[in-house]
C-alpha cells in the first residue's frame, strides 16, 4: 500500500506539473494584459506542431524547440496587435469572445496543415526512468518540473525585477496611466501576449512526448490548466504552479483511493476543490483581493 | 422610462411571429428542423443574457442547464410520455432550482473566477451524465421517439415542433425584455453597473445575482427541452463545454443586454458553423472562428447598435442612449 | 437469438409502401424512389471532419477513392456512384441534422458508412421510418445487428466488437489459462461496446478480470489509470482505447516496468499512430485483430488488392497516406456497398436491402478467409478474424481465421 501511494504521489505530480506548464501561460499572460486567453492551448499547440514539423525538416529537437519558441513569441506578439488590440477597447466580452474565435481557427488550422493522426515528439530528456523503491518516475516528469518551475521564475524576475517587467505590470494594470508616465502600452502588450506564447509552445514540447501530439493536445489540459491558475490567483505565477500540482495531486490520489469517484468522475475533483477554496479566498490561494472602487 | 413606444414593440414582435410561423408552411422538414434548434438556442441565450447582459454576472453555465433541461424533458418523456407544456415546464423548474444554487458562487466571486467555476459546472455534465446511466441512458444516449402531433391540427412532427420552437422563443423574449423593464430587472443593471452603488440603494444582491441564475437556468432548461424534442435524441457528446462558450457567443453578437438580439445570436451560432462547413468540411472551424473575430470587430456590441451607429442617428427607436 | 427478421422486413415494407404513397409525386420517371437515376446512384453520408474526433475522417478518404475508381470503370451497371458527405464533428445530434439534410435536400438513394454508436442510433428511427438503407456503420456495435425490429433497414460494416472481445478472450484462455487480466476502457459506447462482451466471454471461458479502468476520451492522459491497472497485479492487459489513449498505456506500462501480456482493441493496431510513437521496443508482442489487408505491412505490398488501394488513393487523395488502416476500413466497405448495389435486381431500396441481406462475397481488400455472409436471418457481415501478434516492425497473422460464438 506504501509502494502504491508512492507510485500515485509520483503520478500525481506528474499530471500536475503538465497543468502548471499551461497555468503559468495563462497566468502571465493575464499579468501583462489583464486578459484571459482561451485560445492560450490552442496556439500553444500550434506552435509545438511548428516545433515538430522543424525537428521532421531535419533540424535537431533542441534547434527545432528554439525555433519554436521564437515563432512562438512571434505568432502571440502578432495575435495581440492583428487581433486583439482592436477590440480591447469594446471591453472584455468582445476580447473574451475574440479569443473563442482564435481557438477556433488555431484548433481546426493544425490538423488541416499537418493530418488528424496521432503522432510522437521527441522527449527533451531521453525515456530514462527512475526507480523508487517500486514506484516509478519518469526523468521526463521529473525535466518538465525542473524547465517549468525554471521558466517561471524567469519570467517572474523579469516581471517584478526588471524595468521591462515593470512596465509590463503597470500597463496591465492601467494602461493610460502608465502611458501617460511614458510606458508604450501597445509593446508591452504584445510582449506579454509573445512571452505567453512561448511559455504555451514550452508547455506542449514538454507535454507531448507524453501525451503525444494531435490536434487534442491541449484541448483536455485546457480546464484543468484554468481551474489551476483561478486556484493559485489569476496574478500569481507561483500560483499556476501551486495550483498545477495541487489539482494534480488531489485529482489522482481520489481516483485511486475513493472508490465513489473512479477515473471517469475524476475532474470532478480539481473543480470542487476549486470552488470550495474560491469560497474561502475569492481570488485565489496567492490572489490580491481586488479594490472595489465605488 | 421607456425608450420605445409600447405598441410599437408589440406590432413588431407579433409581425415577426407571425412571419416565422408562416415558414412552417413553406419550409421542409430538414430546414424546420434547424430553425427549432435555433429557437431552442435562442430560449437559452435570452436565459444567459440575463444572467451576463443585465445582471452582469459572468456564467458559463448555461450549456449545462440546457443539458440538464433537455436530459429532463428526455427522461420525462421517455418514462411517463407527459405533454409537451408539462414537460417543458418541469424541465424550467428542476433545471431553475440547480440554477439557483449555482449561483451561490457568484455571490463571493467575480471576473473570471466566478467564470471557470460555472464553466466547471459545464464541464461536470457528460462525465456525470455517463456515470449516471441508470438515469441518462449513459454514453448510448436517450432516444425521445417519435412526436405525436394533436390529431386535428392536421401539421406533421417538424411543423408542431417549429411552431412550439417559435412560440416559446417568442414567449420568451418578450418575458425577458418584461424583466429587464421591470424593478428587478432595474436592481440587475444597477448591480450590473456598480454592485456597491447598487447596495447603496438597497438592492438585496443575494436575491438579485441568484434569482438572475435562477432565471437564465429555467430558460436554458426549457431550451433544452426544445432541442431534446426537436434532435428526438440526448447523449453525452452534444453537451461538451464548448456549448457553453457558444451560447456566450450568441449573447455578444446579438448584442450583450439586448434581448431581442437573442434572435440574431441564436441564428449565428446555429446557421454560421453549417455555411462555414460548406465553404470546406474540413476547415469548418476556422471559418467560424473567422467569423466570430469579424463580428466582434465590426459590431462589438451588436449589429442594432452597429446599424444606428452608421444611420449616425441617436435614435429612440431601438436603444436608450448609454453613457460609456 | 431471436432474429424475428421476417416481421421486421414485412414492416419495412410496409413502412416503404406508407412513405411512398405519402411522399411526392415520383417525377422521375420508372424510379420509384430518389436517388436513382439510369446515370446515378446518389449516396450519404456524415463523417468527423471536424472536431476532437477528426482523425477519423480518414475513413472517407478511402470510401471515396474506391466509388472514384468504379466511376472512371464505368460505375455500377452504367451508374456513376455520387457520394455526397458533410460534418459532424461527431456530434450525434449534428448526424441527426445531416441525415435530414441528405435525405430530404439531397435526395440520396441510401446512407453509408455513418460512424459512431450513439451517432447511428440517434438516427435509427428516422432512418426506419423513412425507410433509408443505413448501410455498412463504421460502428462494431452488437445491438444493430440483433435487434432487427428496430434496425431493419441497418447492417454494420465493420466487425462487431462483440466478436472482437469473444476473440481476445479465447486467445487469453488458450495460452494462460489462469491470467489474471486487467481492462482500460474508454467510457463510451465504442469502449463499452467492447467491455460487456469481453466481461460475458471471460466469466464463460471462466477468466478473471481482477481490474477494469474507465477514461473519458476528453481527458489528457489515461497514465493514471493505467498506474492503477498494473498495481493490481495483472498479468494480461486488455487496451480498448482509441490511437492517442492506446499509445499513452503502452507507454505508460512500459515505464512503469509493467510487462503483461497485452490485448489492443483493432482500430488502434496501427504501427504509425500508436505502436511507433509508443515505442516498438515496448510493444513487442501485443496482441489484436484484423479483418483487413494491412497496407503499411511490407509483406502485402505485392498483393494485387493492396496495390490497387494504394494507386487509387494516389490518384483521386493525393496528400493521403495509404499507411492509415480507417482509410483501408472505408475503401473495404466502400467495396462491400459497391457489391450490394451490384447485387439489386432492381433499382429501389427494398431492392438494395435484400442484395444487402443476402449476399456471400469475397471482397479484395479482406484477409482471405474473411467473407461478407448475410442472410435475413443474420445481419452481422463480418463474423471472422484473425488474431495477429507485433513482431519487430510488423503484425502478423497468427493461424486461421476465427468464428467466435458471440458472448
Amino acid at each position: 500500500m506504501l509502494e502504491g501511494l508512492l507510485q500515485v504521489i509520483i503520478d500525481g505530480c506528474a499530471s500536475g506539473t503538465i497543468y502548471a506548464a499551461l497555468a503559468l501561460a495563462l497566468s502571465l499572460v493575464y499579468k501583462s494584459s489583464g486578459v484571459v486567453n482561451f485560445a492560450q492551448g490552442e496556439m500553444g499547440m500550434f506552435c509545438t506542431f511548428i516545433t515538430w514539423w522543424l525537428n521532421q525538416q531535419g533540424l535537431g529537437l533542441l534547434a527545432a524547440i528554439a525555433g519554436g519558441l521564437v515563432i512562438a513569441f512571434l505568432v502571440g506578439a502578432m495575435v495581440e496587435r492583428l487581433f486583439i488590440r482592436p477590440v480591447a477597447r469594446f471591453g472584455e466580452f468582445p476580447v473574451v469572445l475574440t479569443t473563442l474565435g482564435l481557438f477556433l481557427v488555431f484548433n481546426e488550422l493544425a490538423p488541416w496543415l499537418w493530418g488528424a493522426e496521432n503522432r510522437a515528439f521527441p522527449s527533451l530528456f531521453g525515456n530514462g526512468v527512475l526507480a523508487i523503491g517500486a514506484a516509478r518516475l519518469s526523468a521526463e516528469s521529473v525535466g518538465t518540473l525542473l524547465v517549468m518551475v525554471a521558466a517561471g521564475s524567469l519570467f517572474f524576475i523579469v516581471l517584478h525585477k526588471t524595468k521591462l517587467g515593470l512596465g509590463m505590470r503597470a500597463t496591465a494594470a492601467n494602461a493610460m496611466s502608465s502611458s501617460l508616465s511614458g510606458v508604450p502600452a501597445p509593446r508591452m502588450f504584445m510582449l506579454g501576449w509573445g512571452f505567453a506564447t512561448v511559455l504555451a509552445t514550452l508547455a506542449g514540447v514538454l507535454i507531448a512526448p507524453r501525451l503525444f501530439l494531435d490536434s487534442s493536445l491541449m484541448l483536455g489540459v485546457i480546464i484543468y490548466a484554468f481551474a489551476a491558475a483561478a486556484l493559485g490567483g489569476f496574478a500569481s505565477l507561483l500560483g499556476a504552479v501551486v495550483g498545477g500540482l495541487v489539482i494534480g495531486l488531489a485529482e489522482t490520489i481520489a481516483s485511486n483511493y475513493v472508490d465513489f469517484i473512479g477515473s471517469d468522475l475524476k475532474i470532478l475533483v480539481p473543480l470542487t476543490i476549486l470552488l470550495v477554496v474560491l469560497i474561502f479566498r475569492p481570488t485565489g490561494l496567492f490572489g490580491k483581493s481586488a479594490e472595489r472602487a465605488v | 422610462m421607456n425608450d420605445r413606444p409600447d405598441a410599437l414593440r408589440w406590432l413588431l414582435t407579433a409581425t415577426l411571429t407571425a412571419v416565422m410561423l408562416s415558414g412552417a408552411a413553406v419550409l421542409g422538414s430538414f430546414h424546420l428542423g434547424q430553425l427549432t434548434v435555433a429557437a431552442a438556442y435562442c430560449i437559452a441565450i435570452v436565459g444567459l443574457n440575463v444572467v451576463v447582459g443585465i445582471a452582469g454576472q459572468v456564467s458559463l453555465a448555461q450549456g449545462a442547464f440546457f443539458a440538464i433541461g433537455a436530459y429532463a424533458t428526455a427522461i420525462l418523456r421517455v418514462r411517463y410520455d407527459l405533454p409537451f407544456p408539462v414537460v417543458l415546464l418541469a424541465a424550467g423548474v428542476v433545471t431553475s432550482l440547480i440554477g439557483f444554487v449555482a449561483g451561490l458562487p457568484a455571490l463571493r466571486l467575480r471576473g473570471h473566477y466566478l467564470a471557470i467555476v460555472t464553466l466547471g459546472l459545464s464541464v461536470a455534465v457528460a462525465p456525470v451524465a455517463n456515470r449516471w446511466s441508470s438515469l441518462t441512458g449513459g454514453g448510448a444516449g436517450l432516444n425521445l421517439g417519435q412526436v405525436h402531433v394533436p390529431a386535428g391540427l392536421g401539421l406533421s412532427p417538424e411543423q408542431y415542433l417549429y411552431a412550439w420552437g417559435v412560440l416559446l422563443a417568442a414567449a420568451a423574449v418578450i418575458i425577458a425584455s418584461r424583466v429587464a423593464r421591470s424593478p428587478l430587472g432595474i436592481a440587475m443593471s444597477a448591480v450590473r453597473d456598480n454592485e456597491i452603488a447598487a447596495m447603496g440603494m438597497g438592492v438585496d444582491l443575494r436575491w438579485v445575482k441568484t434569482g438572475a441564475f435562477a432565471a437564465s437556468a429555467f430558460f436554458g432548461g426549457v431550451g433544452g427541452g426544445v432541442f431534446a424534442l426537436s434532435v428526438g435524441f440526448v447523449a453525452p457528446e452534444n453537451f461538451l463545454p464548448m456549448l457553453s462558450l457558444l451560447l456566450l457567443v450568441g449573447v455578444i453578437i446579438g448584442g450583450s443586454g439586448f434581448i431581442p438580439g437573442s434572435i440574431l445570436g441564436a441564428l449565428f451560432v446555429q446557421f454560421v458553423p453549417d455555411y462555414a462547413a460548406a465553404l470546406d468540411k474540413h476547415l469548418g472551424g476556422v471559418f467560424f472562428g473567422v467569423a466570430i473575430i469579424i463580428f466582434i470587430r465590426f459590431m462589438p456590441e451588436g449589429p442594432l447598435r452597429a446599424l444606428s451607429a452608421l444611420l449616425g442617428t441617436r435614435n429612440r427607436l431601438f436603444f436608450k442612449r448609454r453613457s460609456t | 437469438m431471436n432474429w424475428r427478421i421476417s416481421k421486421a422486413f414485412a414492416g419495412a415494407i410496409a413502412s416503404v409502401a406508407v412513405a411512398l404513397a405519402h411522399g411526392p409525386a415520383a417525377a422521375q420517371g420508372s424510379y420509384k424512389d430518389p436517388g436513382i437515376s439510369d446515370t446515378q446512384i446518389k449516396l450519404g453520408g456524415s463523417y468527423p471532419f471536424s472536431g476532437p474526433g477528426s482523425a477519423y475522417g480518414a475513413v472517407h478518404d478511402g470510401a471515396k477513392a474506391y466509388f472514384d475508381l468504379v466511376n472512371s470503370r464505368g460505375g455500377v451497371k452504367g451508374r456513376k456512384i455520387a457520394f455526397t458527405v458533410l460534418d459532424d464533428a461527431y456530434q450525434p445530434a449534428k448526424v441527426v441534422s445531416n441525415v435530414r439534410q441528405l435525405v430530404e435536400q439531397d435526395k440520396v438513394f441510401a446512407l453509408f458508412n455513418i460512424g459512431g454508436t450513439a451517432h447511428n442510433l440517434a438516427v435509427a428511427d428516422y432512418v426506419l421510418r423513412n425507410g433509408i438503407p443505413h448501410l455498412y456503420l463504421n460502428t462494431g456495435a452488437i445491438v444493430f445487428a440483433q435487434d432487427r425490429q428496430r434496425f431493419p433497414w441497418t447492417l454494420i460494416g465493420i466487425p462487431a466488437y462483440a466478436t472482437e472481445s469473444a476473440a481476445f478472450a479465447r486467445y487469453i484462455k488458450q495460452t494462460r489459462p489462469n491470467a489474471k487480466v486487467a481492462v482500460l476502457y474508454q467510457n463510451d459506447p465504442f469502449g463499452q461496446d467492447l467491455l460487456e462482451p469481453f466481461e460475458r466471454a471471460a466469466k464463460r471461458e471462466n477468466l478473471q478480470i481482477i481490474a477494469k479502468e474507465p477514461y473519458n476520451a476528453t481527458e489528457p492522459s489515461v497514465d493514471s489509470q493505467v498506474s492503477k491497472l498494473a498495481r493490481s497485479g495483472a498479468d494480461v492487459f486488455v487496451s480498448f482505447t482509441i490511437p492517442k489513449f492506446a499509445a499513452q498505456a503502452i507507454r505508460k506500462a512500459a515505464e512503469l516496468n509493467w510487462k503483461p501480456m497485452q490485448l489492443l482493441t483493432s482500430v488502434s493496431a496501427s504501427t504509425d499512430m500508436v505502436l511507433k510513437p509508443a515505442g516498438l521496443a515496448a510493444s513487442q508482442g501485443i496482441i489484436s485483430t484484423a479483418f483487413l489487408k494491412d497496407p503499411s505491412d511490407p509483406e502485402s505490398a505485392n498483393d494485387p488488392a493492396v496495390k490497387e488501394y494504394v494507386a487509387a488513393l494516389k490518384q483521386f487523395v493525393p496528400n493521403a497516406n495509404p499507411a492509415d488502416p480507417l482509410r483501408a476500413r472505408g475503401y473495404a466497405l466502400a467495396q462491400v456497398m459497391v457489391k450490394a448495389l451490384e447485387g439489386m435486381k432492381s433499382p429501389t431500396r427494398v431492392a438494395l436491402m435484400q442484395a444487402a441481406m443476402n449476399m456471400d462475397a469475397d471482397v479484395p481488400m479482406l484477409l482471405p478467409g474473411i467473407r461478407i455472409q448475410t442472410s435475413p436471418n443474420d445481419a452481422l457481415p463480418m463474423k471472422a478474424l484473425y488474431m495477429e501478434r507485433l513482431e519487430g516492425e510488423r503484425w502478423v497473422i497468427m493461424g486461421k481465421p476465427l468464428s467466435p460464438s458471440l458472448p
